[in-house]
This record gives C-alpha cells, structure tokens and sequence, in this order.
C-alpha cells in the first residue's frame, strides 16, 4: 500500500509535474498527519529515486528535478501553519543547518516544518554553511536546539568538530544530529547528555514526548 | 598495469573481470588516485551499481557514477562510464566527467533557496508581531470607565471592523460582569467607519449584555453611523442619547 503510494510520487517528481505531486500529497493530507507523509511518503519516495539511479534508470539530471518538485512540495506543506496564539509563552528557538559543502537539504527542511508545527521560532539556514557563519547567527539568536543534517559519508570529520564547538556554546543548547549520515553509520559515540543523533522523525517526534533534552521539556 | 599511449587525451583504463586495471592512460590520474582495482576509485553509493552494470553480460554499457578524488578529502565526481567489453575477459573504460557548470549551479540554487526561505521566515515573524500590535490596539480600543456605582463608560475609537469587536467582546463581558452595572454608555464620537461585519459582532455583544440585565444607551451617533445602524434595522431596545454630557446628567445624577 505504501509502496504504491511512494513510487506514484515518485513517478510525480521525476516527470517534474509539481501539479500532480502538490495534489496527490494533499489529497493524503486528509487521511494521514503530516509526520507521516514526510517520513514514509516523501522521504521513501526520494530513496526509491536514489534506487532507480543504483539501477541505471535514470541520472543525477533527473534527481536534479526531483528535487526542485519535492523542494516545493515541502514549501505548500509548510504555508497554513500559523501558531496558536493561546500560547503566550515565550517560543522556543531551533537553529538548523547543513554542514559545509552539504547539498542534501530536503530532509533538514522537513525537520523545519516539524518545529514550526510545534509553533517553534526556526531558522532554517540551509545547507551548505560554513563553520563560522554558522556560529555568528547561533551566538546572536541564542537557540535552544542546533540541528545538523549530512548526507554524505566525507562529511563525518565536520559533522564531528561542529559538534564539539557547539557543545562548547555558554548556554548550552541540545544538539541534534540528522541526515543520511546518521542512518548509514553508528555514531553513538557522538551522543552526550546533550546531543543527539536521530535516525528519522519519528524518532525526533519521541525524543520531545519524552523531553529527553532539558530544554525540549516544553514546562522549562 | 601498464600506462599507455592514448589517441583521444581522456581518462582511459583497461580492467579484467576482477575489475583490476590492466592498463591506464595518463589522464586518469588528473581525475582520481589510480588504484590497482578500478573498485577501490568508486565512492561506496556507486559500488553495487558498478558490479551490476560492468558486467561481460551487457557488452555495452553507459552509466552515471561517482568517483573519488584528492585523497577522499573533496566530495566525488560525478562521471559518465562508458563500458566497452573486448572479450569476455576484459572492458575498456572510459571516465568522462560530468560539466561541473551543472554543479556550480546547483550550488548558487541552493543558496537562493535558503536567502528565499529565510526571508521568508523573517516576514512570518514581522508578521506575527504586527497582528500581536494590531491585538493589543484592539483591546485598548474600549476601555471600561466606571462613572458611578450602577454606570460605565465604553469609549469606542477608530473604525468599527468585526477583528476589533470580537477583540473587544471578550474584555467588554467580562469587565461588565465584573463590575455588576446596571447601564453602559457606549460613546461612539470617536468612531471613523462602521463596517458591516463589525456591526454584526456588536449586535451579539449588546444581545449578550442584555441577557445579562444589563441596558445599552448608545452616544456620540454622527448622521453617518446612524445610517448604517439603521439599515441593519437594529430593534435591541438599544437608547440613544445625542451628548455624552446628557447621559450623564441622565444616569450619574
Ligand atoms: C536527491 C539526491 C541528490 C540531490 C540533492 C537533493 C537535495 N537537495 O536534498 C542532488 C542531485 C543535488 C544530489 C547531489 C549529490 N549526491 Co545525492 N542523492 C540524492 C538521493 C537520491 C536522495 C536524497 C534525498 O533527498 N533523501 C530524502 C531525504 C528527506 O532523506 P534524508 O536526508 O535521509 O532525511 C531524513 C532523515 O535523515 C531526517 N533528517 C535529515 N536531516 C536531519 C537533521 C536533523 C537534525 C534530524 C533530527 C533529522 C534529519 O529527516 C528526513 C526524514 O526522516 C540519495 C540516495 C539516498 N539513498 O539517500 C543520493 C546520495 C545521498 N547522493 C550521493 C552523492 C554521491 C551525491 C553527489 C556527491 C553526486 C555528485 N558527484 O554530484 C552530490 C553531492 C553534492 C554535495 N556536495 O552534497 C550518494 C552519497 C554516497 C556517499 N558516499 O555517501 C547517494 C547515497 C547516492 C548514491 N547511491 O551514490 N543528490
């Protein structure tokens, strides 16, 4: 069933109809929540097209596409999320980023759409950032959470320094580490009282139910 | 392996079934480490693609797959491997990269797309905070002045829209039961424009104001806003006396 669904969108993306895909994924919109669609419609979707590449089918040309439609895709699932203005409290902040050299950002702007579904403040800065850059925004905005996401398995030795930097941050925010990187190899070692690697969004999605991180308890 | 002479200057190998290169042409090494086996050039996402399509099976083959360069310190190249079976035992290759102005471009594309998201973002924000201003504007549009024991004063100001009213509803119940009055002036002297809608809120906050026992005298009507009470045709049993100034000679004694 589900399969049917990703290859249909995946179909979608590779034909660059953006139409048809914006569609299809509001059509299922009113059947399944949105978490569900990122993490088990698109993001399939998205590696049955590295599949069909693996098999010869089609070329980077063509994920070329794909990507442009999923990218905006994302964008129309993210518009009509508007924060509930009951919750006068103060908003919690997340910073996300690519690591340098980064091209893969799909799955960081999924993680986007979560937090500002949680009516989160986001700074979704991209893929691609250099180290410095990076620091400049977090240390003027102060966020609760920094989120990395790499894809590539040469991003490993970046992915780890930006760590240790960030832990070095004086108000000592949760780091989150995402991506293809973290699904292919194990960085457990990574993981500190403060930092997290985080295989999908379901997995993000618990690690806020159980306010693993101090600050992600929504009462601190 | 042996290096060889080419007559095209590109990136040329030779390679058995074991995927060892045999011979190579100069060039290769201006594109990657030459490595005795032709699998060790592969970035990992590429090998079973490779073990799948190099094959003496398909005689001719054409793929797309990524390479490594500069010792694994920058990213793969992506290049077009075209695959030539001589024999059974072994392929000639030919390694041509891909146009890097592709790459160059999705790299600026890229970075468009985050400034965009990013402005974006930035404008949702400015957004929220000008709707929190118009809020609070809302709420100080009506303030609940008590003249005497049994009377308060609402002063309404600015134009009468269905935001502010239903802004207003909530502060405006509340205070009045608070306050245990028998009558609310309502003074609209400083009321720009009556909107329709707005009108429509206003009626349901007098409609609950009576219930709760409460009598309703409306000032400060200007011909324009009698006008568009009248045409809504009103029957509230609402009052309406001409001057503030009378209503409390009326109701404060
Ligand atoms: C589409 C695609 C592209 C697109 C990029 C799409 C984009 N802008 O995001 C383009 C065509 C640009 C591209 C380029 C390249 N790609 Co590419 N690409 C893919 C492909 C087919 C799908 C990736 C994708 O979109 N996934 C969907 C997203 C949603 O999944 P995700 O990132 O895993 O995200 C999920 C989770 O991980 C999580 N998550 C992600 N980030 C974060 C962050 C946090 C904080 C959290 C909590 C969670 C989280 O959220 C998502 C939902 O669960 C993969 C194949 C594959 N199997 O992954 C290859 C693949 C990743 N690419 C690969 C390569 C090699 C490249 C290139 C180097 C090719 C080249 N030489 O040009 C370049 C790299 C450019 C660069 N400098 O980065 C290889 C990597 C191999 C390796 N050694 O690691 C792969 C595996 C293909 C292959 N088999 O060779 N690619």
């Amino acid at each position: 069933m589900n399969k049917k669904y990703t290859e249909e969108l995946a179909g979608y993306l590779l034909k660059g109809k953006e139409d048809e895909a914006v569609a299809f994924v509001d059509e299922l919109l009113t059947n399944y929540p949105k978490l569900y669609l990122f993490e088990d419609i698109i993001t399939p979707a998205m590696y049955h097209i590295g599949v069909l590449w693996e098999r010869n089918e089609i070329t980077v040309a063509d994920e070329h596409l794909a990507t442009a439609v999923c990218d905006f895709v994302l964008s129309r699932l993210d518009t009509g999320v508007y924060v509930d203005k009951a919750t006068k409290q103060k908003r919690k902040k997340v910073v996300l980023l690519g690591v340098e050299e980064e091209q893969h950002y799909l799955g960081l702007k999924m993680v986007a759409s979560f937090y500002r579904e949680k009516g989160w403040r986001v700074r979704y800065l991209g893929p691609n950032l250099p180290l410095d850059h990076a620091l400049n925004q977090i240390n003027q905005w102060k966020p609760d959470v920094i989120g990395i996401s790499a894809a590539l398995s040469y991003r490993l030795p970046m992915v780890k320094k930006m760590t240790e930097v960030f832990s070095q941050l004086k108000w000592n925010p949760a780091i989150i580490i995402g991506g293809r990187i973290v699904k292919k190899y194990d960085l457990s070692n990574f993981e500190t009282e403060r930092t997290h690697v985080i295989k999908g969004l379901n997995e993000l999605e618990e690690l806020h139910i159980k306010g693993k991180a101090g600050v992600m308890d929504e009462t601190s | 392996m042996k290096l060889v002479e080419n007559i095209f200057s590109v990136p040329y190998l030779i390679i058995n079934r074991q995927y060892e290169v045999l011979y190579f042409s100069k060039e290769v090494e201006e594109i990657t480490d030459l490595s005795s086996n032709f699998l060790e050039l592969v970035d990992e996402g590429s090998i079973s693609k490779v073990q799948e399509e190099v094959s003496p099976a398909k005689n001719k083959n054409k793929v797309e797959i990524n390479i490594y360069q500069g010792e694994r310190k920058l990213d793969p190249l992506l290049i077009d491997l075209y695959i030539h079976w001589k024999n059974d035992l072994q392929a000639e290759l030919l390694l041509i990269p891909k146009d890097q102005r592709i790459s160059d471009i999705t790299v600026s594309l890229g970075e468009l797309r985050s400034r965009l998201s990013n402005t974006n973002f930035e404008l949702l924000e400015e957004k929220e905070k000008l709707q929190e201003a118009i809020d609070e504007n809302n709420r100080l549009s009506a303030p609940f002045i008590e003249l005497s024991s049994t009377t308060a004063l609402v002063p309404l100001f600015g134009d009468l829209n269905d935001e502010k009213m239903y802004t207003i509803s909530d502060n405006l119940l509340e205070a009045a039961q608070q306050a245990d009055k028998e009558t609310i002036l309502v003074d609209l002297t400083a009321v720009g424009d009556i909107h329709h809608d707005g009108i429509v809120v206003f009626q349901n906050i007098v409609q609950s104001l009576s219930y709760m026992g409460i009598e309703i005298v409306v000032i400060g009507v200007n011909p324009d806003h009698a006008q568009k009470i009248n045409q809504l045709q009103l029957k509230l049993g609402l009052r309406f006396i001409s001057s503030l100034h009378k209503a409390i000679q009326k109701y404060c004694q």
